[in-house]
């Protein structure tokens, strides 16, 4: 039953029994309502995920009217039924007791946290009057991401009050490989890999079984490539300078220079190219993307510093095998050659012939349901918005969902830039980074508590739309983000509120719906009502059998072989500095969730905390211990944070995780480590305006001894008995090694 | 009879710790902060192992999910004075919670220490306590907790099932970590059915037990190979 009904029967409920004569419409729905609440009993609703851009499909289960576990959505062809860690913490997220759930108005000076409570109609009045008064070029929006109905929806706001374009704040990486794909395989977005049924997966840089993308989809299609079959095992092969939890999963790990990732990917088109069993249209093609002759593989191992006979191998595998597919992005994109990197990676596919077969590379297959909203995909990038800031080019920044503050580099400069905006609108629901610089700060409801209605950020073997309806009540004032972007549409008047003729969001998507029903998968012929209800029963609008539609091949010639570049001398910063996305902090939305706090890192096992990852033999030149306290230096800044000496860290680079050191955000995210993302500069990727976020070097200096809360056992504690012989027997039983008791 | 058992296939399992969260979600588990997490007090009913093998360049890495191997010769059985922990007919090394009087016997004498101690009462802060399980109970202060099995999903299974007069179908229960895996690495069922997934997956060659031994018969069966 629809939330619309469920409140009109609501109503009717209350004076049922006065009501003589209901038709039977109405008793069945009374029957629904009364179904539907009975005390103690589990219902199961179905949701989306927005945690991370992914949009998995989602079960909810709710007992008397709460969120108890979050399970996913099989039908849902993103996760097939999975969910990942950030996922469940959602419900961290909805009942977190540091939510803010009443509109906030500042009572002190701008960023002293400092907030009294107002109500939603002064809230909106005074956020009408600041939009209204101020010139629309110097009006910012900031938005979480720019896929689906809510990114056209800004983007119809920003275009009738005849202001820029919003900034979607997307991973960094996301607009890189983008465009990387777009050049060597001339597909309009990211396409599908067929993993689950590659037989060999090379990963240039790409995190896939991380937090990167769409982790639970690639995790599904990993595991099934190894074991999905009972023929043959697949294989990963991973080139990346850090190990990534991908790299810890790899069959063969390529621990690679930072920022040689395109010559790794050029110098095995070459060994393919020359190996023979390229067919002629498929070198032409290649040949069209990059005319230049490849490095040979000796080369690339000087570059990469990777032994020749190592890159020999994985040459003769990738030649040798049957289905065989190029993955590329993550940190080989965030570097400033990234552009070049990820399309050397994708390009190879070229040679492999894989496009548009099992086991190979598929067009990507989108809904776009706001391209009748919005019809120009126009998005200002986070690099030119931070320099409209600097400027002070913008007198109102509405920011909805998102923390500019904290996810975008230090060298931005977006925390001192915003106190020198004249006001802030943030819609969010807490007091992040961001928020604690608002004028403003309006309450919005979660995922669970809102109409939502979400397209995967990476596609998936079919086309892919979640679409649910409220799974439980809104906790307390807030509002679902659209729906107040609606009322202040309205509450603006003229152009921009005739712009804006729905009452709310779902109105948006029926209406959706609506227009594109013959291009949606099964709604060719459908009657819209029918359809709009199944899919809300459903959880979404899901496409069916196998992936189709080969990539039609390069647009034009790729970008120039060019090497990494990095900021700082590498006298005065001998180390790469390379950030990373751990499945506890994700990008650091989930940092004030319990749960998430005292998850330990799957491999450094880290709980509560951020470290850095150190390679042995740079610990001990430098007398670095385990724990050490350490302070960061590079070019932009500083920060303090504690040693991890990690045995698969590669010397001369060091790692952080994301999402740490928030000034706010309640109180298990206060005050936690450093964000990582102060000491990188305002680098761009060559050829794109994505920052360049691996592209920093830093100094490293001792301060002292610390403590640091694991899980597991440190490196330097663990002797032999976790460092397992190489040559161990596949069949003999592991020995298992405690960690710490805990009693 | 039945004889609940567990298959983890560590080829398929990244590591990536989903299940973990979903067993905090499911089973009311609280977390107990820095500083006691710190003294080795968090409490983790499932976690993920990482080994290293071998030395960098060349060096691998291998995640093994452990929880309680519901042993069928328990070394955590036969020391509780209370019996606080017993064993059901269904193969399960159960937990009485309103028995356990805090001896830690139990997880001294248990060679996976996979027994948590809760040295002080939960605190779900307002309205965290919206989110936990009616099913299960909230242990307090000087109890001992541990991985179930979900046994309240094996009982919500059974219950269902005795309604419509039939037996427990293969698949039809999944533990949460089971349910949650992206990469459908855990898998629950009935050892004692030869028919069942587990006991296809038991019978291969790539089945091994943790520590087998010292014949604690554990009913968790990981699956081995691979990278």
């Amino acid at each position: 039953m629809r939330r619309r009904d469920f409140v009109k029967a609501s109503a009717l409920t209350a004076g049922a029994t006065v009501i003589e004569g209901c038709t039977d419409e109405e008793h069945f729905i009374i029957q629904q309502v009364r179904q539907t609440t009975l005390p103690g009993e589990t219902v199961w609703r179905p949701g989306v995920c927005r945690q991370c851009a992914a949009g998995c499909g989602i079960q909810v289960r709710v007992v008397d009217g709460n969120a108890k576990k979050i399970e996913g959505n099989e039908a849902h062809p993103v996760n097939r039924g999975g969910v990942c860690a950030l996922g469940h913490s959602l419900l961290q997220e909805l009942y977190n007791p540091d939510r803010v759930l009443q509109p906030q108005r500042l009572a002190g000076a701008r960023g002293s946290g400092s907030f009294e409570v107002a109500t939603w109609d002064d809230a909106m009045a005074a956020a009408v009057q600041a939009v209204s008064g101020a010139a629309p070029d110097r009006i910012g929006i900031v938005a979480r991401d720019g896929t689906g109905l809510t990114g056209a929806l800004w983007r119809r706001f920003a275009s009738a009050l005849a202001a820029p374009a919003p900034t979607f704040l997307e991973a960094p990486e996301t607009e890189v490989e983008r465009l990387a794909a777009r050049v060597a395989l001339g597909t309009d977005d990211y396409p599908h890999f067929d993993i689950a049924r590659a037989e060999l997966v090379l990963s240039i840089g790409a995190p896939f079984a991380d937090r990167w993308r769409s982790p639970v989809h690639y995790i599904r299609a990993l595991a099934e490539m190894r074991r999905g079959r009972a023929t043959r095992r697949g294989r990963l092969i991973q080139a990346e300078a850090r190990m990534s939890l991908t790299a810890a999963n790899a069959d063969v790990w390529l621990p690679i220079q930072p920022g040689t990732e395109g010559v790794l990917a050029r110098a095995l088109a070459g060994y393919l190219l020359e190996s023979g069993g390229v067919a002629a249209p498929a070198r032409q093609r290649y040949e069209r993307l990059f005319p230049s002759a490849p490095p040979t593989l000796a080369e690339a191992a000087t570059a990469c510093d990777i032994r020749e006979d190592r890159l020999l191998e994985v040459a003769e595998e990738l030649a040798g095998a049957e289905n065989a597919l190029v993955m590329g992005g993550g940190s080989a994109a965030g570097h400033t050659n990234g552009l070049f990197n990820v399309t050397a990676a994708l390009g190879l596919n070229l040679l492999l012939g894989n496009l548009g077969s099992p086991g190979g590379v598929f067009s990507p297959t989108r809904v776009d349901l706001g391209r009748a909203l919005s019809s120009t995909g126009a998005a200002t990038p986070a690099s030119r918005l931070a320099e409209r800031l600097r400027d002070g080019a913008v007198d109102v920044l509405i920011v909805a969902d998102a923390d500019p503050v904290h996810t975008l580099p230090g060298g931005f400069g977006i925390a001192d830039a915003i106190a020198g905006v004249e006001t802030v609108i943030v819609l969010g629901s807490s007091l992040d980074d961001t928020a604690v610089h608002a004028d403003l700060l309006l309450p919005i409801s979660t995922e669970l508590e809102r109409f939502e209605a979400a397209e995967p950020g990476t596609t998936a073997a079919v086309a892919a739309l979640g679409m649910t309806e409220p799974v439980i009540e809104p906790m307390g004032e807030s509002r679902h983000p659209a729906d107040v972007l609606i009322a202040l549409a309205s509450g603006l008047g003229g152009g921009v509120a005739g712009q804006f003729p729905w009452s709310d969001f779902e109105e948006v998507a029926e209406a959706s719906i609506e227009v594109e029903l013959a291009r949606l998968p099964g709604g060719s012929g459908a009657d819209a009502s029918d359809f709009f209800d199944e899919a809300l029963e459903r959880g979404g609008v899901f496409g069916e059998g196998d992936p189709a539609g080969a990539p039609p091949g390069p647009s034009g010639a790729g970008p120039q072989p060019a090497g990494g570049r990095f900021e700082g001398a590498p006298n005065d910063y001998p180390f790469v500095l390379l950030p990373f996305e751990s499945v506890r902090s994700g990008t650091g939305r989930a940092a004030n969730r319990p749960w998430m706090q005292e998850l330990p890192d799957p491999l450094s096992t880290v709980m509560w905390n951020c470290w850095v990852e150190i390679a042995p033999a740079d610990a001990e030149e430098l007398g670095i211990h385990d724990q050490d306290l350490l302070r960061i230096t590079s070019p932009q800044g500083s920060i303090e944070l504690h040693a991890v000496v990690d045995p698969a860290s590669r010397p001369g680079v060091v790692s952080v995780p994301l999402g740490h050191g928030h000034s706010g955000n309640g109180r298990y995210a206060e005050g936690r480590g450093a964000n990582v993302l102060t000491l990188v500069g305002s680098s761009l990727v060559d050829g794109t305006s994505a920052p360049a976020w691996a592209a920093t070097r830093v100094h490293i200096e001792r301060l002292g001894e610390g403590e640091l809360v694991r899980f597991g056992r440190s490196y330097e504690d663990m002797g032999h008995d976790e460092v397992i012989p190489v040559g161990w027997a596949p069949h003999e039983p592991l020995r298992k090694t405690n960690p710490e008791k805990s009693v | 009879m039945t004889r609940w058992g567990m298959v983890i296939d560590t080829d398929r399992c990244t590591g990536c710790a989903a299940c973990m969260v979903a067993c905090h979600a499911e089973n009311n588990i609280q977390t107990v902060g820095e500083v006691e997490a710190g003294k080795g007090r968090a409490m983790h009913w499932i976690r993920i192992e990482r080994y290293y093998e071998g030395e960098f360049p060349d060096i691998k890495v291998r995640f093994q999910p452990v929880m309680c191997q519901q042993c069928g010769h328990a070394p955590c059985e036969p020391v509780c004075p209370v019996y606080a922990t017993y064993h059901t007919p269904e193969g399960l090394n159960a937990m009485v919670y309103a028995r356990c009087i805090g001896t830690r016997y139990c997880a001294n004498n248990c060679p996976y220490t996979v027994r948590f101690f809760n040295w002080f009462s939960p605190d779900f802060p307002q309205p965290l306590e919206r989110q936990l399980n009616p099913d299960v109970s909230v242990r307090s202060a000087g109890i001992m907790e541990k991985c179930t099995f979900c046994v309240q999903r094996i009982q919500g299974a059974q219950d269902v099932a005795k309604d419509e007069d039939r037996e427990v179908r293969d698949g039809e229960i999944r533990t949460a970590c089971s349910q949650s895996c992206p990469a459908e690495a855990i898998v629950f069922g009935d050892l004692d059915d030869p028919e069942s997934r587990v006991s296809e997956f038991a019978e291969q060659a790539r089945a091994t037990r943790l520590l087998e031994e010292l014949s604690t018969e554990p009913s968790v069966i990981y699956m081995r190979g691979g990278r």
